[in-house]
């Protein structure tokens, strides 16, 4: 068949199956295991921590095929945060699960008010646009914060994403924090350049950076106005990044969330505009956003989220409390998006 | 062969991220076939060692291969990743998986990316010439690559009813559904740029709908949720009155001990729901939601989807979602994403262009200047409309 396997239903439990449209209730057990209750059935959810850039040697990804096996018949299902998410039928082998998982070093989380995982992009592992390698920021930042995924409580949900780039493909802006990599030098043009669609590439161009040059069969980038977005890197192969080492940073974003809940759908705001990268294990960016959540814990109300928190103290307070300095790069000065969106959409 | 400066120094920068209580990517990738080598001197270098490769070319397979090319092939062969869709609502059974390690033991580096953001899979580190008779070998399994270049990519929704309550629709039938109709539009990319339809079952938006999608379905409802009165009977008064004292448009009420949702004032924002134990669910008047222009990347930056229509059912979307495209297709720049080409034209010129009348629910303010056209017929149309409303002859 064309396209994705199915209908779903096939790649689901009977005990699933039969309850589709039936389940009553959902409650949080503890940190990690969710009990879903139908009529007359339970079953529970065991939610992973997966590695920070979700790749696997085919070694693991068996041993998580054995437990499927082992606890509900071969199913499991994977969420869109990157958790590996497995079901059981009784609480007695949830946690005999949790055990069997933990001793293979994926610690079971997340859930309610909790950190429900970290997601990130490929970074330098495996993308070409990448000016902050985002695994090894999760990895450092997951190994400092793990004990809000499975033990100490947080106001409210709370989610942590980091992409090396502003593509954002690891989720970044979207997430309560999220760290997003910055290209401060400008890209370059190779010989290459002559297998691309100039006049495409050019359009691409946000602010008008890219000049054609018709007769040579190839562009400029002006300095002074490329904003390093790298829209016209990913579009064409004969324009690439080189920046000289050790000179690119990421910046930590602030806000972001989904739900309907007040204060609605958010998109993340730049709070620290640049830090260094520093790997393997980023100090400073540990350290600010182990700041922001701590003084979210001490000041929040129970449910508020990070966003929540902010609008109703006020970003100066925010800055006050948090002792993060304020930086200028914070005010928007790109074009008119901000009139945009006062006036249009975000409707009910 | 020894190994270069910048590799020695950053298999030692990395063996530091093998350590700690998060599972460690180095610990996995080290059981794998994938360059290692190559990600360590770019770690120690602080620079991406991949540089952009463009599309791989493969009869037979118009989406689904991404390339990647190396700048550095003494320390790190260059190699395409293949990317995998999954069956609905992400649900996958042990022998897929290992039905899926076998062909990354046999054709790639024995490594799995086990969901990306975008909520498929991929397998890296297969080498082109050996993508024709992967694809044809995989595809015998079941199973199909695709979700890449300028076509509709992966669409992703919430577990749905098959897990959650909350669900005002079943969203991964849902996707079967649009996949039966669209796969044509998900096969072959003839967008100006990718297109993304994200589903959710209800506004918790789990599936990030209102943030990520071009195109974004959200089940809702209109008036007040659904009180479950013998399940309510089970709460305790602190937590009856932390649902009163939740609600943050103050529409909930507690009377001699009943509760009461004020339908008028109800936004659906789904707070009680979750603080009420499964004694409170969405209404039974059911209303989809269907948003556009939702984006992370592209010329403006990032975006959050703009409310376009009210649909009582959710499969009238189907035809709102082809007069999109075609105004997409007509309308958008090389490479611009359908929120940026929104943002250019106008959310009422958008409206014009879909067939869609404006509506209040359009709009978060109304317009301060007065410099706008109305022609001789609206102006007609607009009186009738006013005596209408407001009485007169």
């Amino acid at each position: 068949m064309e396209g994705p396997p199915r209908p779903y239903t096939e790649y689901i439990h009977d005990m699933i199956k039969r309850n589709i449209g039936k389940w009553k209730e959902h409650r949080f057990v503890e940190p990690g295991i969710m009990e879903h209750i139908s009529d007359n059935d339970k079953i529970y959810t065991i939610r992973v921590a997966s590695t920070s850039n979700a790749r696997y040697s085919t070694d693991t990804i068996r041993k998580f095929a054995d437990l499927a096996d082992k606890y509900f018949d071969g199913y499991m299902r994977f969420t869109g945060a990157f958790n590996p998410e497995f079901f059981a039928k009784t609480l007695e082998d949830a946690k005999k699960l949790k055990k069997d998982l933990e001793s293979m070093g994926f610690p079971v989380g997340g859930w309610e008010n909790h950190l429900w995982n970290i997601t990130s992009c490929a970074g330098y592992f495996h993308c070409a646009l990448a000016a902050t390698d985002a695994p090894s920021i999760a990895k450092s930042l997951g190994d400092a914060v793990i004990k809000y995924f499975n033990k100490d409580e947080l106001p409210a949900k709370f989610t942590l994403a980091v992409s090396g780039c502003p593509s954002a493909c690891g989720g970044a802006y979207l997430a309560d924090i999220s760290i997003v990599g910055i290209h401060t030098e400008i890209p370059i043009v190779t010989e290459n350049i002559k297998s691309c669609d100039l006049m495409g590439t050019a359009m691409i161009c946000p602010v008008g950076a890219i000049q054609l040059k018709q007769a040579e069969k190839t562009i400029e980038i002006r300095e002074n106005l490329c904003i390093g977005c790298g829209l016209c890197v990913g579009a064409c192969s004969g324009i690439i990044f080189r920046t000289p080492e050790k000179t690119d940073g990421h910046a930590v974003i602030v806000g972001g969330k989904a739900s309907s809940i007040p204060p609605g759908t958010q998109i993340g705001r730049v709070v620290i505009p640049f830090i260094p990268n520093d790997p393997p294990r980023y100090e400073l960016t540990v350290k600010s956003v182990l700041r922001i959540i701590e003084t979210w814990k001490k000041e929040a109300k129970k449910g508020e989220r990070l966003i929540a928190w902010i609008e109703r103290i006020g970003w100066e307070k925010f800055f006050e409390k948090t002792g993060i300095p304020f930086f200028k790069q914070s005010m928007d000065d790109l074009d008119l998006r901000s009139l945009m969106l006062l006036r249009e959409g975000g409707g009910k | 062969m020894n190994d270069p400066d910048e590799v020695v120094k950053g298999l030692e920068i990395i063996k530091e991220l093998k350590k700690g209580p998060w599972p460690s990517y180095i610990t996995e990738t080290e059981k794998t076939r994938y360059p290692l080598k190559l990600y360590a001197a770019s770690l120690y270098l602080k620079r991406d060692l991949w540089t952009t490769g463009g599309y791989v070319s493969v009869p037979g397979v118009p989406t689904g291969i991404l390339m990647r090319v190396t700048s550095r092939p003494d320390i790190g062969e260059s190699a395409n990743v293949v990317r995998v869709y999954l069956p609905s609502g992400n649900f996958v059974t042990s022998k897929m998986l290992r039905n899926l390690a076998d062909f990354a033991d046999k054709y790639g580096v024995s490594m799995v990316h086990a969901i990306t953001t975008s909520e498929d899979f991929e397998i890296p580190g297969i080498p082109k010439e050996k993508i024709r008779d992967f694809v044809a070998e995989f595809r015998a399994t079941g199973m199909e690559v695709g979700s890449t270049g300028d076509a509709f990519r992966n669409t992703t929704t919430c577990v749905g009813p098959a897990l959650c309550e909350y669900a005002t629709f079943d969203t991964p039938k849902f996707r079967d559904d649009f996949y039966n109709r669209f796969n044509d539009y998900a096969k072959y990319p003839t967008f100006p740029h990718k297109l993304k339809l994200k589903i959710s079952g209800c506004p918790l938006d789990c599936a990030r709908a209102s943030q990520k999608g071009d195109i974004a379905i959200i089940g809702s409802w209109e008036g007040a949720p659904l009180i479950i009165r013998e399940k309510l009977k089970l709460l305790s008064e602190k937590e009856m009155l932390e649902i009163v004292n939740g609600c943050p448009t103050g529409a909930i009420s507690l009377k001699n001990g009943e509760l009461n949702i004020e339908g008028d004032l109800c936004t659906q924002c789904m707070k009680c729901v979750k603080l009420s134990k499964g004694s409170i669910l969405p209404g039974e008047k059911k209303k989809y939601l269907l948003y556009v222009g939702g984006k992370l990347r592209g010329k403006k930056g990032p975006f959050t989807a703009k409310l376009v229509e009210k649909m009582d059912d959710p499969y009238q979307a189907f035809d709102i979602i082809e007069r999109i495209i075609n105004v997409y297709i007509e309308n958008a720049a090389r490479k611009e994403r359908l929120g940026d080409m929104i943002f250019r034209i106008g959310m009422k010129n958008f409206l014009d262009l879909i067939e869609k009348e404006e509506k209040p629910y359009h709009i978060k303010d109304l317009r301060t200047n007065i410099f706008y056209k109305v022609s001789e017929e609206e102006k007609t149309k607009m009186l009738e409309e006013l005596k209408k409303s407001l009485g007169g002859e």
